[in-house]
This record gives C-alpha cells, structure tokens and sequence, in this order.
C-alpha cells in the first residue's frame, strides 16, 4: 500500500511531469553568480577568434568551432550514462533472488504507506516472446499491464495480433507472456502448453484471449508447431499439491503468479517466522493478495516441515 | 554584490524560514534561520557588503511572520494525535485500488466537525465505500494513522498524513474552470464522431491539463512513455499561449503598447487574461507558479524594464511561497521549479554555444540559407535544447519516479513545435463548437464540423506519433532507486558541466 503515493504521482499526469515552462528570458543574470570577477573564455574560442578576424577560416577552424558543442554533448552525455547505468542495476537487482530481510517484507500496511514517497514502486521482469519486434526480458513497474510489457518489447509484429490478447491483463514478476502470431484463419492462438501437463496454471487474462502467460521455473517445455511460438511452462500437473512450508525456489515458482523474487520472498518469510498455518498467513508476505490466494487455494497445503514427505516436491 | 544575488539571496532566506515556519515549526524555523545567517556571515566575510546581512535578516524574519500567520490560519498538520478520531474534507487528488483496498490521495482542506481550515496531504485507506474519481471533494471519517517507518527526504519536503477510514462523497457546485471547459468538451464531442471523442479530451488537456484524469489510460500511457507527459499538463508555456492569444485582440484594436499608459493598460489586460487562464486551469500548482513567474515579467513591463529568466523564476518562488507555502515542495511544484530552472539552463547554455557562430553568419544567411536549412536548423536547435533540458531532469525524475525515457527529448523536439501550431486550431475548434452548440446557425455548424474533423485529424496524428514512440524498444526505462544526496550530486554534477570553463590565458 506504501508504494501507493510515489506511483500515483507517478502515474497520474498531474502529477507527474508539468515540466514545460516559459522559455522567455533575455539574459543569464544568474550566471553572473558563478562568474565574478574571474572573466572566463575557452582558449579554444580565442583562437578560432584570431584566426577568424585573420580572414583564413580554413576547415580546421570550422571543425574547432564545433568543440563548443562539447559541453552539450557531454552533458547529455553524463545524464544518459548515469541513467543507462541506472537502469543496467535494475536488472542486476531482478536477476538476483533478494536477500532482504522478510521482516521488511512484511510491514504493515500503514507503516508501507509511510514510506511511500520514498519507495516508488518495485519493478517487476517479464519475459515476452513470440509476435513481437523485441523479444526478451522487460523491466516494468509493478501493477504494469499486459499492454506494457508489449510495448516494452517493442510492440506487436503484425496489427492483428492485438485482437488475441488481453492487454489489460495485469502481469507478475518473472512472468513469460507469449505473443502467437494471428493467422490467416483469424483462429484463437492454440495456447495449452504439451500433452502431460495438467491444467495451465494461470493466464493473463482469459487462456482464450491468446496471451499464454505463466510462470516459468524450468522443466517441461511446450511444444512448438505451426510456427506459432507456444510458451513453455510449468504448471502443478492436475490433481497434486505444493507443501507450501517445504518447497524449494522452483517448486514455489510453478505456482499461478510466483516468479524468482515472489518465491524468495516467500522462502524468506517462511524461515523468519516459521511454518505457514493457512492461507491468510500467506497474505503477510508483501505481493500476495486475495486474488492470488483465491488461485492458489487448490494448489498447496500446510504440512509443517517435519511432518511432510517430501521436500516440498507437488505431492499427490 | 549585485541585485541579482541579493534578489536571489533575500527569496532563499524567506522561503526557508516561511516554509520551515509553516510546515515544521518554531525549532525546524530556528534551524533554517541559524544556517541562513551563518552563510550569509560567509558571504559577507567574502565580498565585504554590508547589504546581504541586512537583506538576509530581514527576509528571515519576514517569513518567520508570514508562515506564523499561515499555521495560524491554515495548520499543515492534523488538529488530533493519530489513533484519535477525526473528520477530514478536501479534494481528492488520484486513486488506487490495491486488493479490493481504495487509497484516495487527499488534499485536505478542512478538518473536525465544525472543518476549519487546514492545508496538508492526507493518504487515505478506505475498504470499500463509494466510486471516487480525482477532482471530487469528499468527507473522511476515521483515524489518523501513525507510521513506523523512518521519514525519507520527500516525506520531509512534502510530508504526507496517513488515514483509515470511510468516505462520503460531497456535493459542491462546479467551479468556473470546470463549467468552462465542460462546455467547450460538450460542444465539442457533439461535433466529432463517436470514435473520435476521446480526441476532444487530449485537445483540451493541452490546453487546459489533464487535472482531472479524463484521459483514457492507454493514452496517458503512451504519453508517459514516450517522454512526453508534460505536453498534458497546463504550465509555463500554456499561461505565455494564452498571453499570446489574448495580444492579438488588442494589438488589432489598440496598437503596439509602446506609451507609458498604454503600457499600464495593457498591463492590466494581459494580467487579467494570466489569471483568468490560471482559474480556468483550476490554480493547478504549475500553473499558479508559471502565473507568478509571467506576472513578475508583466510587472517589470509595465515600469518599461525587461528581466531575465533566472530572475523570474527566483520572483515566481517568491510568489508562490506567499500565495502557497504549504504546497510549495510537492512534487509537482518542485518539478515546476526545477523544469523551469533546466530551461533557462538550457536555453543559456546553447546561446552561449552559438553566440559567435551567430554574428558571422548573419549576414551570410540572408544570401545563402534556404528555408530548408533554416528549418533543419531550428529542428536541430530545438532537439538540442529539449536534450539538455531532459538531461537536467534526469536527476529529479530518477529520484523522483525511477523512470527514464530515453527518446523524450526526440519526441519532444518534434511534438512541442507541432502542439504550438495547433493550439490555436484547438481554440478555434472549441470556441466555434462552443457557439454552435448555443447557437445552432447553419454557418457556424459547418465551420465547427470542419474544425473538428481537423482537430480531430490532428489529434489522431499526434496520439499515433506518440504510440509509435512509445512503442520503441526500452521507450521507458525502470531504475535503481537513487537517494536524495545521489540526486543533488548528479545536478551538482550536470551544473559544473555546464558552467566550469578554462580560465584566460594571459599573455
């Protein structure tokens, strides 16, 4: 709830940029500030000067009169850096499972809106593949949409593939959203993942509306015809559990909406506070909701650790 | 010391002191004071003038005053401890909707049964109630909420009260900005087809912002990532429009304002259409602070000097920190502020580079440029300016909002221009919708029908230019969280690049 202030101001034009101000000035005053009495020039300046007064404006000189534009170039330059490394972080940070301690995780929701100015919005990545320009991991801010992460990579290939998918749909970290191609039949996207799996374990959206979204943690693989790309995913096969107080990092991730950090966190939580009673004790590890707990009520059980037989592995 | 300095000096020194006054209190104020004297003792051990201790003193105390008054009048604060209950009323601001949880932003305006005036941000938590949209007033009735976490840097500049309770939504009759642009959007969706009604909203954002989020998400979205929120939201350059427009009138009817009294008259004019336009918008915070700054310049003409820049935007703090002292660090005013700041940066550093390629070619140009070129160059110019301005901005956004738009400035450069040349086809547009709708005249129906289907075309251009942007690869950028001594040593930073030159060589 914390992250409430920052986003909206964030993502309410408002708020968010009034930026274009009046460019009417006459002179730089304030520049007189820095300058006192200390009359600067560039050497580079004083000698084009001379040799422009000389009459003998030659190619070099020319050339020389473009190092002015050095200072912008290299201004732009220094903010561009400092915000692509900014931006290289965010995906390192996402690449690693977060260590934080999962009594952080687990604020109050009012203590979380405290601290909203200062924390705006964790970032969630989503890999997209299939119909789209740019196909790959995409660093989004979290509550990002389907259509966002589209956009992120690049956008559909073809016009028609927009009418398959729920772009509305709001995406989860570690996320595999799979774009099918539209084809000349105009026909739904096949997006039921191969033979043995059970039932798809969560889709963006409607599995009909085209967007085959899971969560993937590496295992099976879909098949691939038609030359539509189809998602690889894992799923809990049909009719077995996750002992959510044993499962290790990929089980947890086969979970609807889980990806590495999710799965993290709730492996931290887990070891901080001990076992987990029921459901709506999940609900005090930060990112899961009513939603998500209505997903994942048939699809994991409470057996403390010593208790259970197998290490969090789906049981029947 | 020049005037300058000490304009700039003596604005500090009172912001600081009314605003640590007002939102801080006595101790916060004695502290701004303390560190203002000691580095005004600085400066005058440097430079020796008498003046900077006697202004700085003086402003300190002014606004000592000034934001005593105003906690008196308007507290920043809840009247109640948290836990204790209490009603609330203002304006909301956005809301959120998080696991069946609404959280309204608040701008409160009135607290306790009897709603005496008060002036804060209240975040309020509500588990379910009725549909609450931005722009409406609502009552909250419930409990202050105590945080536990410690404050960050913004939680001090904009402190923000936490609230758990239920909402009533309250009736209150539509202000003038709102019946006016209500009216042009009527006439104008009556006149544009059903497909291109959302146009109608982006036109008038341009005009007057987007306040109260009647644009469709998909829109905005676009905007946002593809740099170019800004063009959505009323500022600097829609109050300095408005002028514009309004001088044509008098202009036809009164000639170039060059008498003294004249100039009086005038003067008077193009203040009433600033703060026409203001109220209009709603005193929406960056255009109450582009107002100040354009009333300063008004001012300053009326008594036949001209100013700069830099000195406007110092006057146009000053202003709003007497008319807003509670409001004059939100986010949105600190980014007025310090967009403003980026432009004059901007716009100084280029002139500075182009100054003596200016004078030579002068005359060449009259000979030689083709209007190709002189396009091709302004185009250049622009996106140069536009790039040095999101360079600027990379800092504050960053800590901000963790985002960066790569081809802003790109999109920027083309859209900006491009917006300044419809802006009058959108006033026209409104204005003859607006007619046609209270006086349907055949003529007059016609002219709006062809309006819209311009306005509209234009509009359709403009939101697919923006999609394509948008749509690039990486359009919009997360990053790492940057703290708020990160960020000032990054426009540290930029400042020293833009401004550190080689000392003369002598000899």
């Amino acid at each position: 709830m914390e992250s409430s202030v920052r986003e909206w101001r964030d993502t309410s034009g408002a708020a968010q940029a009034p930026w274009r101000e009046a460019p009417h000035f006459d002179d730089a005053g304030w520049e007189d500030a820095f300058a006192g009495d200390w009359n600067p020039s560039t050497g580079a300046s004083e000698a084009m000067d001379a040799r422009v007064q000389g009459g003998r404006e030659t190619f070099f000189t020319r050339l020389r009169s473009f190092v002015r534009y050095l200072r912008i170039v290299l201004l732009i330059g220094v903010a561009a850096g400092a915000a692509w490394i900014g931006s290289r972080h965010v995906a390192v940070d996402n690449a690693v499972p977060p260590t934080s301690s999962p009594t952080s995780e687990a604020t109050s929701d009012a203590a979380q809106a405290a601290g909203a100015n200062a924390d705006n919005g964790a970032t969630v990545q989503v890999d997209v593949h299939g119909d789209v320009r740019h196909p790959g991991l995409v660093t989004l801010q979290e509550g990002a949409r389907v259509r966002d992460a589209i956009r992120a990579a690049g956008g559909f290939r073809r016009d028609g593939d927009a009418a398959d998918v729920n772009q509305a749909a709001l995406v989860w970290d570690g996320e595999e959203i799979d774009i099918p191609a539209a084809t000349s039949e105009n026909t739904a996207p096949e997006t039921q993942a191969s033979g043995q799996m059970g039932t798809v374990a969560w889709t963006a959206g409607n599995p009909s509306e085209g967007v085959a979204s899971r969560a993937s943690s590496g295992g099976m693989s879909a098949s691939q015809s038609g030359g539509a790309s189809r998602a690889r995913k894992h799923a809990v096969p049909a009719g077995q559990k996750i002992n959510i107080n044993t499962a290790d990092l990929e089980t947890l991730e086969t979970l609807p909406g889980v990806g590495p950090k999710r799965a993290a966190a709730i492996i931290a939580y887990r070891q901080a506070h001990g076992p987990f009673s029921d459901l709506d004790s999940l609900r005090h590890v930060k990112g899961i909701g009513e939603k998500t707990l209505a997903k994942w009520q048939d699809l994991i059980v409470f057996v403390p650790p010593g208790n259970a037989s197998t290490a969090g592995h789906p049981g029947p | 010391m020049s005037r300058t300095r000490l304009h700039a000096c003596a604005i500090i020194a009172f912001l600081a002191s009314e605003w640590s006054r007002y939102v801080w209190g006595w101790r916060a104020a004695g502290t701004a004071a303390a560190v203002a004297m000691a580095l005004a003792l600085v400066g005058f051990v440097w430079c020796r003038d008498r003046r900077l201790l006697l202004v700085v003193a003086a402003s300190l105390a002014t606004g000592v005053v000034a934001g005593s008054v105003w906690a008196a009048w308007r507290p920043a604060h809840p009247a109640v401890p948290p836990g204790a209950r209490d009603v609330i009323a203002g304006e909301v601001q956005s809301v959120k909707e998080t696991h069946g949880r609404k959280e309204i932003m608040l701008a409160v305006r009135g607290e306790g049964e009897d709603a005496h005036p008060c002036h804060y941000e209240a975040l309020v938590f509500v588990e379910r109630g009725p549909h609450v949209d931005a722009g409406q007033w609502v009552e909250a009735d419930g409990t202050f909420v105590a945080s536990n976490r410690v404050p960050t840097a913004m939680d001090i500049l904009s402190p923000l009260e936490l609230f758990d309770g239920r909402v009533r939504v309250l009736h209150r009759a539509a202000s003038v900005g709102e019946r006016v642009t209500s009216f042009m959007a009527s006439g104008m969706e009556d006149g544009a087809q059903e497909e291109n009604r959302e146009f109608v909203q982006l036109a008038l954002s341009m005009i007057f912002g987007d306040a109260q989020g009647n644009l469709p998400q998909n829109v905005s979205a676009d905007f946002l990532a593809a740099g170019v929120t800004h063009l959505l939201v009323a500022s600097g350059s829609n109050v300095g429009f408005a002028l514009d427009m309004a001088a044509i009138p008098w202009h036809h009817l009164f000639g170039r304002a060059r008498m003294r009294k004249k100039r009086l008259a005038y003067g008077a004019y193009a203040l009433g259409v600033i703060w026409g336009f203001a109220l209009i918008c709603g005193f929406q915070l960056a255009v109450l602070r582009a107002a100040c700054g354009a009333t300063y310049s008004v001012a300053a003409g009326m008594c036949g000097r001209r100013v700069s820049g830099y000195t406007v935007l110092w006057s146009s703090a000053g202003m709003a920190g007497v008319l807003d002292p509670a409001d004059l660090l939100t986010p949105s005013m600190l980014l007025s502020f310090y967009a403003a700041f980026a432009v004059c940066e901007a716009d100084s550093l280029w002139r500075r580079t182009t100054a003596d390629r200016a004078e030579r070619s002068n005359d060449r140009r009259t000979f030689s440029a083709s209007a190709v070129r002189r396009v091709g160059a302004s185009l250049v110019r622009a996106f140069l300016v536009t790039a040095v301005v999101d360079a600027y901005m990379v800092p504050v956004l960053w800590w901000m909002f963790r985002q960066w738009t790569p081809y802003g400035a790109l999109s920027t450069a083309i859209l900006e221009p491009t917006i300044e040349l419809l802006m009058p086809l959108i006033v026209l547009w409104g204005l003859t919708a607006g007619v046609a709708h209270a006086l349907p005249w055949p003529p007059i129906a016609w002219c709006a029908q062809v309006l819209s289907r311009l306005g509209c075309a234009s509009m359709f251009a403009v939101v697919w230019f923006v999609h394509r942007v948008a749509s690039w690869h990486g359009s919009l950028r997360s990053l790492a969280p940057a703290s708020f001594a990160s960020a000032c040593a990054l426009v540290f930073a930029l400042v020293a690049v833009a401004h550190v030159r080689m000392p003369r060589r002598h000899g």
